[in-house]
């Protein structure tokens, strides 16, 4: 190999480096290392003429290599490497050397700091010098988009995705799309009908020509890769024929096994063969093997029996559908922290403590009391309700550490709700902060206190137990430092959201992480937030972390944004510095291939390992577990590191 | 054509590389035909003298078996150097220190009180016996591998080397056709290779030794939780230790791209190493298998240990060495 020609740009950052590194001596240091034909500094190397400095460096000095001494390459790298090409050198020969996170940003004493650089700087040298051109790699895709859960998240993707001409698979768990926006009465801060901005959607979603429906149905298994992804999904038979059904009730009239509704949150209960909701999508009854007295005519058919259309098919199968899809979108949504967990506040055997999604449904049109607020225990209309915040949130020592975020606005709609339904009632919020970040909403919490004489009392409720016919609460005032007792004739708790539950088998079957909340874990915080790790996954939704329906709305179309992004390339590009083997040392233990998340190792015939690097995010776990070093990655090979290894420590 | 002229020499060594270079049976005669062997204090009584009376590069080939334990080591692997126009690290000593490079792992005084115990009838520097003074080669702070002390041209890797490869070498050797300096006699992929037991890619989630468990001969060793080396270790030898039921135990050294056998063999195992199950609950149960290891240096760096990045032993103080 000829003799490297390395180009150094050490930049200033402002003084977010200069402050802490000494950079001119870092640009002389570097001057003396063999192998380094250029070395400049600048105060913003990203800058344009920063970049220009870059290009030229690269034509007029014949460089075969480039370091940028700079930020980290979650930043620029794509910045430079772009300038870099521009000037025709392979992107792939310019590397960041990380000196202001990894240095000036960590650090106070110059000397120290500008030492310190100097060896990071070197070291990337040294790993530059054994760099190869590389060009990425090239794949074809499927036009076909899986969104996984049907709330208003997944709604809202699916739809942007079809309107964008793609098809889409969208897969619901229950037998309706809508998720729990279906339950809500009205949204904040507006006040309007919550079914009535969400069923427009999910008739239009049913409607869709490019939106295939799979209600009821569940994803198994996905295999594959960005733009190739092969989905299998189990859709659960509803032993109704949804084509013949014709609504008219009779079956759910006769059928005798009654257990509590999912969707009414056990205010009531539903038959065994039941329509979870009167829009439910599709319109359809659903028969529950689980409640059913035993899907045999021997058995029971009553509901067979009565079916004038004989839409009722005991004998319906499971199907198992095998899908190809570029992108996945997974929308999974919340569920309340469970009320059991709650022993302090009765978990769950008062019955006139509900949660707000209970709540909810007391004060909806549809909901089982007809929109009158009435307690379950005796019917009567409360005259005093008491609203707990943070039911579950905010207690890192017993419940979930975080802020569910949407419970300061829906406990002042409730309030406020329950107020214009019962006028002379009494409504009392004991809340920790109220939070109201989020247009419209600080005036509708203005609102809720000084208009609507709703009383807030800041701080914990310590217990809640019956006491006759009422409920006590037990708590203090913050404000006062009084004690506080309140007697009510119901209670409401604002629960936490917790991460729906099947989120962590799913994220198992997509081989995507769970923050250590468990809700499905962004690429990054801040500017990748509907993107998993693993190219074409994307998360939107109360899934990804409590949020409320403006918030989810967005996400869905974000993530709907990236994946249409993806669908709409001819060919998609995949980074090359993926794992390669060698095959003159495997000698196929297959230690490799067990260990890949990504499926991308396999043995071949001949009995050596096998890279795709289609499927190789490089991840490094195959090199780091091959006894033989025959597993390596491009660019950054175990040679490579030993040489940077014994740079970063050699003297001066 | 004028015979080859070859050496042969053991330094701190068991013997056994020399009874090996006998199992290539007849091929020896073939070897004795083509070659003078000039040197073998194993087999004949040349003197030191003798061999310091060679002209520089005058012998062809030494095969030079044991690791560089003492003074006497040294100075003959460096003589050897001089007379040979190629030397030969021959076995698992020569190359990498050997078993007996696991005497690193304890001082000389621990060595010493463990060989000798507490008798006084041992040889000492400067003792007089037979009217002669005694002079003992000094014994070396640390056992190095020989090329630690002069220049190696090939390696025969093995504990001791198969007859396969010193059938290899000697045919090389008779033909005068030898291969490009830095060959390693052995395959470049891993011990797997040559072994026939069947792998199912399974978690580790015990560790069994082979004189506690009669492992299941069919399947492969590491997925029963035998710490069979062979993934970390050259073929070469047609993997007779796996194929007579025991573990290797990695005396071939490890591939080209592996710069420390131990460490290589350690993040394999660590990898495999788990219950099946994921979660933080399960790391109790991985730490569990971990503490039914015994014997970790002398498992994964049995002949290595001499090479290793991890060259001494840390003593913790005031922690009682175990």
């Amino acid at each position: 190999m000829s003799t490297p020609r390395i180009g150094v740009f050490v930049c200033h950052c402002g003084l977010n480096i200069e402050r802490t590194v000494d950079t001119a001596r870092v640009a002389d240091a570097l001057r003396e290392m063999s192998g380094v034909a250029y070395v400049s500094n600048y105060d913003y190397m990203c800058s344009d003429p920063g970049q220009q400095l870059v290009s030229e460096a690269i034509r007029d000095h014949r460089l075969t290599g480039v370091v940028i001494a700079a930020c980290s390459p979650a930043m620029h790298e794509p910045t430079f490497r772009r300038a870099a090409e521009d000037a025709g050198m392979n992107p792939y020969l310019v590397e960041m050397a990380n000196i202001r996170e990894h240095c000036s940003w960590v650090h106070l004493d110059r000397e120290q700091a500008t030492a310190k650089a100097i060896r990071i700087v070197r070291t990337m040298v040294e790993k530059v010098k054994g760099n190869h051109p590389l060009d990425p790699v090239k794949i074809d895709h499927v036009d076909k988009c899986l969104v996984i859960g049907a709330g208003i998240t997944g709604i809202q993707a699916a739809l942007d995705v079809a309107e964008a001409g793609y098809q889409v698979l969208l897969v619901e768990k229950e037998p309706s799309i809508g998720g729990h926006m279906a339950q809500l009465s009205e949204t904040f801060p507006t006040l309007d009908c919550s079914q009535c901005i969400l069923t427009p959607k999910m008739v239009e979603a049913s409607r869709h020509p490019n939106i295939e429906l799979l209600t009821y149905s569940e994803v198994l298994d996905v295999s594959g890769y960005v733009g190739n992804y092969n989905v299998t999904i189990r859709k659960n038979p509803t032993y109704v024929d949804a084509e013949k059904c014709n609504l008219c009730g009779d079956c759910e009239k006769v059928c005798p096994e009654s257990v509590p509704s999912e969707f009414e949150r056990g205010l009531t209960e539903r038959k065994a063969i039941f329509i979870p909701f009167q829009q439910a999508v599709p319109s359809s009854y659903t028969l529950d093997e689980g409640s059913c007295l035993g899907l045999h005519p021997l058995r029971c058919s009553e509901c067979a029996k009565v079916c004038e259309v004989g839409a009722i098919d005991f004998d319906m199968q499971p199907e198992i559908l095998e899908e190809e899809v570029a992108a996945i979108i997974v929308a999974t949504g919340f569920d309340l922290y469970p009320v059991l967990n709650l022993g302090e506040y009765g978990a769950g055997d008062i019955p006139d403590v509900v949660d707000g999604l209970q709540f909810e449904r007391m004060l909806s049109a549809s909901g089982p009391t007809g929109g009158h607020v009435r307690r379950p225990s005796d019917g009567k209309v409360p005259e005093r309700v008491v609203f707990v915040q943070c039911a579950g949130s905010r207690d890192p020592e017993n419940h979930n550490s975080y802020c569910s975020k949407i419970c300061c606005m829906y406990t002042a709609k409730h309030a406020l709700l329950y107020r214009h339904a019962v006028p002379d009632a009494e409504a009392v919020v004991f809340y920790i902060d109220v939070r109201a970040g989020g247009k419209g909403y600080e005036e509708f919490i203005q609102n809720a206190t000084e208009h609507e004489q709703i009383r807030y009392l800041r701080g914990k409720v310590a217990k809640i137990y019956q006491d006759g016919d009422k409920v006590m609460l037990w708590g203090v005032d913050t404000l006062s430092g009084q004690k506080v007792e309140i007697e009510a004739d119901l209670v409401v708790l604002a629960m936490s959201m917790d991460p729906h539950p099947s989120t962590e088998a799913l994220t198992k079957i997509l081989k995507i992480s769970c923050g250590g909340e468990g809700f499905l874990k962004e690429a990054h915080p801040k500017l990748r937030p509907v993107e998993s790790l693993t190219a074409g996954i994307y998360v939107a939704g109360a899934g990804q972390g409590p949020k409320d329906i403006p918030e989810s709305v967005a996400q869905g179309s974000g993530a709907a944004a990236k994946a249409i992004a993806l669908l709409s390339q001819d060919k998609l590009s995949h980074s090359p510095e993926t794992a390669f083997i060698d095959e003159t040392i495997c000698g196929g233990c297959g230690v490799c291939v067990g260990m890949c998340p990504y499926t991308a190792l396999s043995l071949t015939a001949s009995g050596v390992a096998e890279c795709n690097e289609v499927l190789c995010e490089g991840c490094g776990t195959c090199v780091s577990s091959c006894p033989t070093g025959a597993a390596q990655m491009k660019n950054q090979t175990d040679f490579q590191l030993r040489e940077m290894i014994e740079v970063a420590l050699a003297d001066g | 054509m004028a015979k080859a002229k070859i050496g042969i020499y053991w330094a701190a060594a068991c013997g056994g590389c020399d009874c090996a270079l006998l199992e290539v049976d007849e091929q020896i005669l073939d070897v004795v035909a083509a070659a003078d062997i000039l040197l073998w204090p194993c087999a004949a009584d040349p003197k030191y003298k003798d061999l310091r009376e060679y002209k520089n590069g005058e012998i062809d080939i030494v095969l030079f078996n044991g690791a560089i334990r003492t003074e006497e080591n040294r100075e003959l692997a460096r003589l050897i150097r001089e007379k040979t126009k190629y030397l030969v690290a021959f076995g698992s000593c020569a190359q990498s220190g050997g078993v007996i490079g696991l005497a690193n792992q304890s001082s000389k005084e621990e060595i010493f009180s463990t060989v000798f115990g507490d008798t006084k009838h041992w040889p000492q520097q400067n003792s007089v016996a037979d009217g002669y003074e005694l002079e003992l080669p000094e014994f070396l702070p640390k056992l190095t591998h020989l090329a630690d002390v002069v220049e190696v041209d090939y390696v025969v890797p093995g504990c001791p080397p198969p007859k396969e490869v010193v059938s290899e070498l000697f045919t090389a050797l008779v033909d005068g056709n030898l291969p490009q300096t830095g060959t390693v006699f052995a395959s470049s992929k891993n011990l797997c290779e040559e072994c026939s037991r069947e792998r199912e890619q399974k978690k580790i989630t015990q560790i069994l030794r082979p004189h506690e468990h009669e492992p299941d001969p069919e399947k492969c060793l590491l997925d029963q939780g035998f710490m069979c080396m062979g993934p970390a270790t050259r073929g070469g030898c047609l993997a007779v230790c796996p194929a007579a039921n025991m573990p290797c135990t990695g005396c071939a050294g490890p591939t080209a791209n592996v710069r420390d056998q131990g460490a290589a063999m350690l993040n394999t195992v660590a990898s495999l190493i788990g219950t099946g199950e994921e979660g933080e609950d399960q790391l109790e149960a991985e730490d569990a298998i971990l503490a039914q290891f015994d014997d970790i240096v002398g498992t994964f760096y049995r002949f290595g240990s001499a090479t290793s990045i991890f060259k001494e032993r840390y003593h913790e103080q005031n922690s009682p060495a175990r």
